[in-house]
């Protein structure tokens, strides 16, 4: 019995041990270390509507201060600008399409939702998210689940995985639909943005 | 004449009844007969029933509004005041109801009204991409599929394949494109702060003083949040514009009253050094504004604040009565008859009577329901203190005075000043040149805002709150009419078409149109038919770049979204007020049109079209105004035409130019020294010309009447006296905020001394040379 009570309380300690070793601050303290990121993604799209899952892969550019570059490459080529309150799209060739916040504010809203999730801006999701942090081998796993509507009409929970930086992020619809994000090869070099990458935040 | 207490009997009994009357509608009435309304005073719109209608509806609606805006830089925190906010303002018994925190069942409103309806509703650029390439909703789809921001669900793609839905729908919320919800509150950002937007309805009329007394309770809740939550709280509605106009129509009653009482007491007691002229005094004024109040309640069932200001500055016209007759008491002394004097001046007072009478009934003539009640209470009161005079006095004032009459040293220079000939030219004519002067200064102004005081705090707060909303600065309403619910939503779409060619032009911020929120049958169907086109030539292609699982086929059947399921949604609770009852049997509605810049080209547009009428009650009144400014320029003439005549044919030619002359160069002068102040000259300028006339004359007539040079002194006192206190209470309109009345007061003011100043001009020569 004193045993057992005495590993009980061991288990006890590691596990509020290990609850403490990785805080919020700690993750929001990582993910806005480097104020320039840049890496792969391939996105996954498991949906009932589909055969297969919709998978599609490019590159991004997650800038602190200006926004966020998103250059999808296959299947087709298209890329989304994301500033604070404008988002550009372009397809293809095509000219780029800009809708402002101010004038469709339904679409901003997700925007910036997907926008604090990819900077780690706990601050600003507390408010709509109950949040659990827990730690998943050498990595943290912050599970997002929503408050209020209309996200909690859409979404089961959401999920961030990481360590240094984000890996994997996950959207768990209450249909089942599943949307996941991976990133890989994130550099936090060079640190200046090029001239090209200067201008796409630009418009 | 009277010679015996008949008439006074009668006269005690009449102001008993009107006592008894004054009782009724006051202590026994739940409500004091008096109202605030600004637009009660207005005439209705007399060529257009309709459009009369049409603007009750909408101001009924939109008066009964509050908005209210808490803004701060933290947003939780600004969240948990709008939170303990709301949460009291129902226990100020202001408010019926209130829209703050938004539930999801209102949040999901207008998806869920549209939502069966989808496949009949495209915005216009939906529209046009459908109709010249529908491959390219294809590519749409495809981009926003892909897009990780997008937000596109499989529950969203299962049932809207081609995405047209969450187009649709976001264009319609743009009314509301400022804000975004934030725990279920309205909220957007402006200038670095955070802002709640909160709405109420009202629990009775704004203009309801019992209302407005509640204000109190809000006020105390509004500070208590504010310092609680350190957060800022405007707040804008008709409500606190008018009780603002209450508050300070009744402290502009009470200043002008008080004043004009206080003013009178003096002068009574300093000249007359004796109780009873003062208690006389008192009762003709008391007496004259009691059978006012009481006849005008009666006629019109209410009185306006605005004929009180007015009335209460009758206390210095209707005692000028008494003072003749006083002053008499004061130099006769000894000799002292209460019936003979009241025959010596029985001729002057009733004619001075007569002449305000006119002056005040040609008031009656001008459709303003304002003026004429406001003509009604001083002719009722005139004659009611002009009654108490002729039919009391003699009885009650049957002592003889026993003060000495005061020193007149003042009164004798000026009488002297004007045995000089040169003098009695000089002066008149140089006034007379002065407003020769003033009249090219002259601007005229007819803007009915200028009636109401509009306090500035409440300005700024109301333009802030515009401001930080984004709902522009400026609302046009719009009237459109049609024989049938369908009819009308295709005229309005029609027009919201042009509208928005304006818009994109920048002539408009924007608008609001039922048309918006719910297209016409024939545009439904050619939606309906475009969707299923597009589902047809697309529905393939689609499923294949996806790779869907289940075939994408289009099933729905049509069914018109009519006004009556969008109204009888929550979604209408801001604008559902635009669409109109039926009025004699016809549907209407209002477009509200936003800082509409070139006010010409929409009126050109109006003109052309006979199915749009412009709401706009301040602008149409403005313009009636200035009808009635020249009708009554032309009145005015001609009254006073008909006292000259009447003048000449008591008096001859020479004095009866000499009796009018003085009124009409105050007039004048009055209006100069207005339009020189830089007061544009309205339509209450000439009110206060007609009351210079009518009172100026009385001067006059008062020295025309005399039969002896020795009661010169008597004259001028007795005018002094009620000059004094005419300018007394008149003075102290021009105390007033509003600036109509301030002008009024002005002009009033300058003239009346004027007109008391050039009085003596009608002593004759041969009494003066002797």
């Amino acid at each position: 019995m004193l045993i057992k009570n005495s590993f009980f309380a061991a288990v006890l300690m590691i596990l509020s041990f290990s609850a403490q070793s990785v805080t919020l601050a700690d993750v929001q303290q990582k993910l806005t270390a480097h104020s320039l990121l840049r890496g792969q993604f391939t996105q996954t799209k498991t949906m009932q509507m589909f055969n297969q899952p919709l998978v599609s892969k490019g590159k991004f550019l997650l800038h602190q201060d200006q926004g966020l570059l998103w250059k999808q490459v296959d299947p087709f080529s298209v890329s989304l600008v994301l500033v604070k309150d404008k988002l550009s799209q372009q397809f293809a060739e095509q000219a780029p399409e800009v809708i402002a916040a101010k004038d469709n504010p339904m679409v901003f809203y997700f925007t910036h939702l997907f926008l604090s999730l990819f900077k780690g801006d706990v601050d600003g999701l507390t408010d709509q998210f109950e949040m659990k942090l827990s730690e998943k081998g050498d990595n943290w796993l912050l599970l997002l689940t929503p408050r209020e509507a209309p996200l909690n009409k859409v979404f089961a929970n959401i999920s961030i995985e990481g360590s240094d930086f984000i890996d994997v992020l996950v959207l768990s619809e209450l249909s089942g639909d599943i949307s996941e994000i991976k990133f890989a090869q994130q550099q936090t070099t060079p640190k200046t943005l090029s001239e090209e990458e200067q201008r796409a935040f630009q418009f | 004449m009277p010679s015996n207490s008949k008439p006074a009997v009668f006269w005690l009994f009449f102001i008993l009844l009107a006592a008894v009357g004054l009782v009724r509608q006051t202590v026994l009435q739940p409500d004091l007969p008096i109202e605030t309304n600004i637009l009660a005073l207005l005439p209705e719109n007399q060529q257009d029933p309709f459009a009369q209608q049409a603007f009750e509806q909408v101001s009924s609606n939109v008066s009964n509004k509050v908005v209210f805006l808490l803004s701060g830089e933290d947003k939780p925190q600004l969240a948990a005041a709008a939170s303990a906010f709301s949460g009291k303002l129902l226990t100020t018994n202001l408010f019926s109801g209130l829209s703050a925190q938004l539930s999801e069942q209102q949040q999901q409103a207008w998806a869920k009204l549209y939502f069966p309806y989808r496949g009949q509703l495209l915005n216009a650029q939906q529209k046009e991409s459908l109709q010249q390439a529908p491959e390219e909703q294809v590519t749409k789809v495809l981009q926003q599929v892909y897009n990780p921001f997008s937000g596109v669900s499989g529950g969203e793609l299962k049932n809207d394949p081609f995405l047209l839905f969450r187009d649709y729908l976001s264009s319609r919320n743009n009314s509301s494109a400022n804000f975004t919800l934030y725990q279920g509150y309205l909220t957007t950002e402006y200038q670095g702060k955070y802002h709640i937007i909160i709405r109420a309805d009202l629990a009775g009329d704004p203009y309801d003083t019992q209302l407005q007394n509640r204000l109190s309770a809000l006020d105390e809740l509004e500070t208590t949040i504010k310092t609680m939550f350190h957060v800022e709280l405007e707040h804008t509605g008709t409500i606190f514009y008018a009780a603002y106009g209450t508050q300070s129509a009744k402290s502009e009653i009470s200043t002008i009253g008080v004043g004009s009482l206080i003013g009178v007491v003096l002068l009574l007691l300093i000249v007359y050094r004796s109780a009873l002229p003062l208690t006389l005094a008192l009762l003709s004024i008391s007496c004259g504004l009691l059978v006012a109040f009481v006849v005008t309640a009666a006629v019109f069932g209410k009185v306006h604040l605005f004929s009180l200001v007015f009335g209460a500055s009758l206390i210095g016209v209707s005692i000028d009565y008494a003072f003749h007759y006083l002053t008499e008491r004061l130099v006769q002394k000894d000799n002292w008859h209460s019936q003979s004097a009241l025959k010596h001046i029985f001729n002057a007072i009733t004619l001075g009577l007569l002449t305000s009478l006119i002056g005040y009934l040609g008031l009656l003539i001008a459709p303003f329901p304002g003026l004429q009640q406001l003509s009604l209470f001083s002719v009722v009161g005139l004659l009611g203190a002009y009654l108490t005079v002729v039919c009391w006095y003699p009885l009650l004032a049957k002592s003889a005075s026993t003060t000495a009459v005061p020193k007149l040293t003042f009164i004798s220079l000026w009488l002297k000043a004007w045995e000089n000939p040169k003098f009695r030219t000089l002066l008149p004519s140089l006034l007379l040149l002065f407003s020769l002067a003033g009249a090219f200064n002259v601007h005229f102004d007819d803007d009915i805002r200028q009636l109401q005081a509009l306090p500035a705090a409440l300005k700024t707060q109301e333009t802030y709150i515009k401001t930080v909303s984004g709902v522009g600065q400026s609302q046009q309403l719009l009237l459109v009419k049609a024989a049938s619910d369908n009819d009308l939503l295709v005229r309005l779409s029609e027009v919201g078409k042009q509208l928005t060619v304006w818009q994109k032009q920048g002539l408009l911020l924007n608008y609001q149109s039922i048309s918006q929120y719910v297209p016409p049958l024939l545009s439904q169907k050619e939606n309906f038919e475009l969707v299923k086109s597009l589902y047809q030539s697309q529905a393939q292609n689609l499923s294949e770049k996806l790779n869907f699982s289940q075939a994408v086929h289009f099933d729905q059947p049509f069914k018109p979204l009519l006004v009556d399921d969008y109204l009888a949604s929550s979604v209408s609770e801001p604008l559902g007020f635009l669409w109109l009852d039926k009025i004699n049997g016809k549907s209407s509605a209002v477009i509200l049109v936003n800082d509409m810049n070139d006010k010409q080209i929409l009126q050109s547009y109006i003109n052309e079209h006979d199915d749009l009428t412009s709401l706009d009650k301040a602008n149409e009144v403005s313009a009636i105004f200035g009808t009635y400014r020249v009708h009554i320029s032309k009145l005015l003439i001609g009254a006073y035409l008909l006292i000259a005549l009447l003048m000449f044919w008591r008096y001859g030619l020479k004095l009866g130019f000499l009796v009018i002359s003085p009124p009409v160069i105050a007039a004048c002068v009055g209006l100069a020294v207005t339009s020189v102040a830089g007061i544009p000259v309205t339509i209450f300028n000439l009110l206060a010309v007609i009351l210079i006339l009518g009172i100026g004359i009385d001067y006059t007539l008062f020295f025309a009447e005399q039969k002896q040079l020795i009661e010169a002194k008597n004259t001028l006192l007795a005018i002094t006296l009620s000059a004094l206190t005419t300018v007394l209470s008149f003075g102290l309109l021009a105390l007033s905020e509003t600036q109509a009345i301030h002008g009024f007061g002005i002009t009033v003011l300058t003239g009346i001394i004027v007109a008391w100043l050039l009085a003596p001009l009608a002593m004759t020569s041969r009494k003066v040379k002797r």
